[in-house]
């Protein structure tokens, strides 16, 4: 963990002209996904052993998958909004899922 | 012979679910922190299906990751790797981009620091008894 829970307000936002990015959103973060569980998760699936990542490299993944799982729950807020659904379910979820893993 | 092995991969699937349980309570977190900043609930269902996605993204990012820097001749995997990553969409280019630069300008702060007190902590006892003589000098 990277010391306490460091709290902060971000935007993930683009200004990009032409592309229309889907969540711009205002979150509290934390580096929710502490280092050491990133760690682990990332070497469970390297091939070689002498595999290794830097701290930085580590800090910065964690905040990738932060990303990552705000953006799913985000996007799929959004689709519940456009449709007046009252929570977020599976069929919310499963129609933002495509262009969520492309642009991942 | 036979045993060991299947006590391995024992072994190995209890710690993956423990890996997942621990992701499925962050994934958990982090909803309900969406949740309540835009006043809709997810069902017990889609935070599941998040958990499961992100644990199944992270082995894609993981072998990439490993790709690149075996790539670039490198057993260590480094920042670079990571935008690598995050080149599909612009605005998460950026972002990543951004975020990675201030992860570096704070470590190089923090390390400045830690340098300092090292000395300080050398020079300390002296200090002390010398900051009555400025004190009183200002």
């Amino acid at each position: 963990m990277l010391g306490p829970a460091t709290r902060c307000c971000g935007t993930f936002t683009s200004r990009a002209s032409g592309f229309h990015p889907p969540a711009a959103l205002l979150v509290t973060c934390w580096t929710a996904l502490g280092e050491e569980l990133v760690s682990r998760l990332l070497h469970v699936h390297f091939k070689d052993d002498k595999t290794k990542v830097s701290g930085d490299a580590l800090q910065l993944m964690a905040e990738l998958l932060k990303i990552f799982v705000v953006e799913a729950a985000v996007r799929g807020v959004r689709q519940a909004q456009a449709e007046d659904a009252i929570l977020v379910d599976v069929d919310q979820l499963e129609k933002v899922l495509p262009q969520l893993l492309l642009d991942f | 012979m036979e045993e060991e092995a299947e006590a391995e991969e024992q072994q190995r699937f209890s710690y993956q679910q423990r890996l997942k349980a621990a992701v499925h309570y962050t994934v958990g977190c982090l909803c309900e922190e969406v949740a309540l900043d835009k006043e809709m609930q997810f069902s017990k269902q889609t935070i599941a299906a998040i958990s499961e996605l992100t644990f199944r993204q992270c082995e894609n990012f993981a072998k990439d990751l490993e790709m690149f820097a075996r790539h670039a001749r490198r057993t260590t995997i480094n920042t670079e790797d990571v935008k690598l990553l995050a080149r599909r969409s612009n605005s998460l280019l950026k972002y990543i981009t951004d975020k990675s630069e201030e992860i570096a300008q704070t470590n190089l702060e923090r390390k400045a620091r830690k340098k300092k007190k090292s000395e300080n902590g050398n020079h300390n006892s002296r200090e002390l008894a010398e900051a009555g003589v400025v004190e009183s000098e200002k």
